[in-house]
């Protein structure tokens, strides 16, 4: 193949001055043009990225979710599922013979999420120096938040799993939970008492500004120039391409007999063919997902610090009123921790639940 | 007699009489002559307290906080995916893979070719 580039190429030192995507694009154009197509077929032969334009029609700005996204997405064990789900499908045919569109789906997230992709990627984030998609993950889940997910060990790239042992640093914010429930349960008081105009108001917007600032200052120190960035990009396409595969009965759904009405559902049915359930509360975890993403988005623009711009939390018809609603409600049944608790008998129940 | 055309002539003013900021105190007789009007008062006044909690009781929001909404409207808009419905509808629709068989190959592989 390289030896007839030379020929095209005008010389054989010439290949080597390519630039790595060249070459990438070079190698598919050759594999999508071969001749006797009949005696080497291919379940799927997706256009290289150069050569075919790229994607069209994309907005002329784009955005994509919070690492929380990402996070709450993978605590459903979506992950570990799909990972048993590739496994059985490249390494035998336990779960039957799949169509062509699934196993093109099968090919893409091998291709996309389980092989070293090429470095100059902008998504390419594992290397010798971290072996493992999923402690890469982990490892940027505490520092931005603090946290671990659910499941004790993950799956990593290489099928071995990281047993947890993904690097640490000190520079994690560690108080996240703490002040994101504090703001959560003071928004609630708000969402409360928005129509209250006789009796004694609660309200404190200073105080979930101040909140919002404290959130605020946390998560852009860890994101000071670009640094998390492209972590939490692969985070979130990685979890938004199983997330958007158990939103409807999409090919490797439909081949796995896994259909139904709800990602929660389908990813449950899913696990019982490899015997992994998912999380018991996936379904929250799935409500949560997005709503939390705008919610800290609108946090990372500061405007929340401001308690003049604090009310449009509660405006019953703004578009944050019902993403925080969502928020306290789901958080509260994931966490067990009861944010609407703001008198002695909820905070009793934390309590209670603390101890357990 | 006098005194019962007194009596009567004072009820009579009494019923005609009504409520105003000037004359207060006929409220307050109707009312303890009339508990039917005491009921009527006390519900009139939640149907007003009703009334404006649903129409004013919110605060109208001031223009930095409508922009704000606007932002947070452009991120979801941005970062959505497509509708329960319309995932529903694609999902009968199958996606049609035309080099399965390697009988025909992507439409940007001819165009190189045809140049």
């Amino acid at each position: 193949m390289f030896r007839q580039l030379a020929k095209l190429a005008g010389g054989p030192a010439r290949v080597f001055l390519y630039h790595p995507s060249e070459l990438a694009d070079y190698l598919e154009s050759f594999w999508a043009l071969r001749s006797r197509t009949a005696d080497r077929p291919s379940p799927a032969s997706p256009q290289p990225f150069l050569a075919a334009g790229g994607i069209r029609n994309l907005p002329p700005k784009t955005d994509w979710h919070h690492l929380m996204y990402a996070y709450l997405i993978e605590c459903t064990f979506i992950d570990d599922i799909f990972y048993r789900v590739m496994y059985e499908c490249l390494n035998g045919e336990r779960l039957g013979i799949l169509t062509p569109e699934s196993q093109l789906w099968i090919r893409n997230t091998e291709d996309l999420f389980y092989k070293n992709t090429p470095p100059f990627l902008v998504y390419s984030v594992k290397s010798e120096l971290r072996p493992d998609n999923a402690a890469i993950r982990r490892n940027a889940y505490y520092r931005m938040f603090g946290i671990e997910l659910p499941q004790p060990q993950g799956i990593g790239g290489n099928g071995t799993g990281d047993n947890g042992n993904y690097v640490k640093p000190e520079a994690s914010n560690l108080q996240f939970t703490e002040i994101l429930e504090q703001f959560l349960s003071e928004s609630w008081v708000g969402i409360e008492n928005v129509r209250n105009v006789v009796g004694a108001n609660p309200t404190d917007n200073r105080s979930v500004a101040d909140h919002a600032r404290r959130l605020y200052q946390m998560l852009r120190d860890r994101r000071q120039n670009g640094t998390l960035s492209r972590e939490e990009f692969f985070a979130v396409a990685m979890m938004s391409w199983f997330h958007l595969t158990v939103e409807f009965n999409s090919p490797i759904i439909v081949d796995l007999r896994a259909e139904g009405i709800s990602p929660e559902e389908r990813l449950k049915r899913v696990g019982e063919k490899v015997k992994f359930p998912p999380h018991t509360k996936s379904d929250s975890y799935f409500q949560l997902a997005e709503p939390m993403s705008r919610v800290l988005n609108m946090i990372e623009t500061n405007a929340l610090s401001t308690s003049a711009n604090v009310p449009v939390l509660y405006n019953p018809a703004g578009p944050l009123r019902n993403d925080i609603e969502t928020v306290i409600t789901h958080w509260s049944i994931t966490t067990g921790r009861m944010l609407k608790a703001n008198n002695a008998a909820g905070n009793a129940v934390n309590n209670v639940a603390a101890l357990r | 007699m006098a005194e019962e055309k007194d009596q009567k002539a004072k009820e009579k003013a009494l019923q005609t009489r009504t409520s105003s900021p000037e004359d207060p105190e006929a409220l307050l007789e109707k009312v303890l002559q009339q508990p039917d009007v005491l009921r009527a008062v006390v519900e009139g006044f939640f149907q007003q307290r009703m009334n404006m909690t649903a129409d004013k009781a919110v605060p109208e929001l001031t223009d930095a906080q409508k922009e704000l909404e606007e932002k947070a409207k452009l991120f979801r808009d941005g970062t959505a995916g497509l509708s329960s419905e319309e995932l529903k509808d694609s999902a009968q629709k199958t996606p049609e893979i035309t080099d399965v068989y390697g009988d025909d190959p992507p439409e940007w592989t001819r165009q190189r070719r045809d140049k």
